[in-house]
């Protein structure tokens, strides 16, 4: 089911995809064999969302789009509130040069840390969201 | 000066032992207890996955030297572990599900209708009890994003797409016409992988769209409530495809909604507005919405002039509910929350104008299954003659025909849920020693009818398998 539910573990499912993310970047880093496209499709889908998000656009077609970093409405919240913590306005250009086989060797390697630094704070946010939903605590 | 790498092996160490606390109750299990073949299936998948994700980690561990490497290990350790928390949810409930708890003979005749759908054709279902009072899959559907999640980042294989996860209420297991609603549950499970969520969602969006007044956020409630009742409808109109009435029926038996009816069968509007059966939430359309849906259906496939017909309370609600106009559902959130220059009703009618493509997508699932009524119509009438009379109804007889038949499993639920509606007395009058306790003599026989409709579907699968 997309859209908005307030399920916690939609947060656990961002922080999944982030993780995800952070082991692909990794993984180009050292130069061990990844899944480039799907990584490729996740930053252009952060970036379109974020974007139709901040425009009052629609958003559904990002949310249901195959391989859609985001699924829920709440997820999306996430990544706004990471990218503003960061506010770097160019967040959208790194994470597409980041996440781009076809971008400039020397940048991509500078925007991948800036890249592993945002998935990570987005997994960190979603883990604290989850950690902190009624159903989770001890 | 602290040691990366050792403290690792610590917390490496840790999540090893809590997935197999989590896991070790799939391997350990009574010789006393018995699962069906597709919960085995689960805990070996749930066995797999925990191996696999400790050997992951314990590799990462071994080949990483880079400090970076190893402190993002840590944090990946937390993530996993976050997620085996999560899927500890669902070990329990499907261990307690062995078959001595669970509806058995009307599972076999779920599968068995189920598959006939052609891309359902190799379908297994997993049942677990649920604490609550609800028949649950969509929660469910989320243990397979989870466990799929894990999977992609630990390099192992997916839950299989072949199984379908339900969940009953655990108090519920041995009740044959309360268990006629979980055809409903598979409809979720159809619903979500033929992405029609995806596909209804975008276009109620385009349509919203239109009110610039609606704040982004607004909007998407109500595009997500209305995908979640584009839902409802249609796995109920999923489950009158797969079983017949017997499925409304047992709708109106557990909800109660028969209480929308006057002593003379009037509809009372102002009291069904008040119980909120006549009035949309944010998860859930009303339920004479529900039920006028299935009505329209039930006219598709046939059913509808026998249901009518037949006397009962149950059957006359359905008449109520067909009678009612769109204008008559009501949601007071929307009314609320709208912004004075936005139309309520305009935008209540978006979801409405939709309900037409909730059938069509209905039946482009439901290719293969055949409509159940014309078997059904044939063969109730005996199949009530052996229920009044006591008997099995296994194989039935007929005047026009010499040989005995077994009758199809859908036919035997529907007539047994006619004859449990509507005859009952005709056979309590048969029993001796009957008339001073109408409700005790009335809770005792109607289980007896539903032991002997089990009985009877056990019986003709088993005569069906050793055919084939």
């Amino acid at each position: 089911m997309i859209g908005r539910s307030g399920d916690p573990g939609d947060a656990l499912s961002l922080a999944l995809r982030a993780r995800k993310a952070i082991k692909s970047l990794m993984a180009i880093e050292s130069n061990a064999p990844t899944n480039s496209e799907a990584l490729q499709k996740a930053g252009q889908n952060i970036v379109d969302t974020l974007q139709a998000f901040r425009s009052n656009g629609l958003l559904f077609a990002y949310l249901t789009a195959p391989q859609s970093f985001c699924e829920k409405y709440e997820q999306i919240q996430i990544l706004d509130e990471v990218r503003a913590e960061i506010g770097d306005e160019s967040y959208g250009a790194k994470l597409i040069s980041a996440t781009s086989p076809d971008s400039d060797p020397t940048a991509r390697a500078a925007n991948i840390d800036f890249a592993i630094e945002f998935f990570t704070a987005v997994e960190s946010r979603a883990l604290l969201k989850y950690n902190q939903a009624p159903s989770s605590h001890f | 000066m602290p040691d990366l790498r050792r403290e690792l092996i610590q917390d490496v160490a840790s999540l090893a032992r809590f997935i197999d606390s989590v896991t070790d109750l799939c391997s350990v299990r009574s010789g006393a207890c018995v699962h069906l073949p597709s919960s085995e299936l689960f805990f070996k998948y749930i066995r797999g996955l925990a191996t696999a994700t400790k050997k992951y980690v314990a590799k990462s561990l071994a080949q990483e030297t880079r400090e970076r490497a190893l402190l993002q290990l840590r944090r990946e350790i937390t993530v996993i572990r976050a997620d085996w928390r999560f899927l500890h949810r669902y070990i329990k409930p499907t261990l307690d599900a062995d078959t001595l708890r669970l509806p058995t003979a009307l599972l076999d005749c779920l599968q068995d209708r189920f598959r006939s759908i052609q891309r359902f054709g190799s379908s297994s279902f997993i049942l677990f009890h649920s604490a609550d009072f609800n028949y649950i899959s969509v929660r469910l559907e989320k243990f397979r994003e989870y466990a799929d999640k894990l999977a992609d980042i630990i390099g192992e294989d997916k839950f299989p797409e072949r199984l379908a996860i339900i969940g009953i209420p655990y108090s519920q297991s041995s009740s044959l016409f309360m268990n006629c609603l979980i055809p409903h549950e598979l409809g979720h499970h159809v619903f979500a992988h033929s992405a029609l969520s995806e596909r209804f969602a975008t276009q109620f969006e385009k349509e919203l769209n239109e009110y610039r007044d609606i704040q982004i956020s607004m909007r998407t409630d109500i595009v997500v409530s209305f995908t979640k009742w584009v839902e409802e409808i249609f796995c109920d109109l999923f489950a009158v495809r797969m079983f017949g009435f017997c499925f409304s029926f047992a709708y109106i038996e557990l909800f109660d909604v028969s209480n929308c009816l006057d002593a003379n069968d009037r509809f009372l509007s102002r009291f069904a507005a008040a119980r909120g059966i006549t009035n949309f939430s944010p998860e859930y359309p009303p339920d004479l919405l529900r039920l006028r849906q299935q009505t329209s259906l039930l006219k598709t496939d046939g059913w509808l002039d026998d249901v009518l017909a037949i006397d009962s309370h149950y059957a006359r609600t359905l008449e109520a509910a067909a009678g009612l106009t769109d204008s008559q559902f009501s949601w007071h959130w929307l009314r609320k929350t709208l912004p004075d220059s936005v139309d309520c009703e305009k935008v209540l009618g978006c979801f409405f104008s939709s309900l037409p493509k909730i059938n069509d997508a209905m039946e482009e699932c439901t290719k293969g299954l055949p409509v159940a009524y014309r078997e059904w119509s044939s063969s109730s009438k005996w199949i009530e003659e052996c229920l009044e009379n006591g008997v099995v109804p296994s194989s039935i007889r007929s005047r026009s025909r010499t040989d005995p038949w077994p009758p199809a499993p859908v036919s035997l639920l529907n007539s047994a849920y006619r004859f449990y509606a509507q005859s009952m007395p005709k056979l309590l009058r048969l029993i001796e020693g009957t008339g001073t306790d109408p409700v005790g003599e009335r809770v005792q026989w109607s289980q007896k009818i539903e032991m002997w409709t089990s009985k009877a579907i056990e019986d003709v699968l088993l005569t069906r398998k050793r055919l084939a």
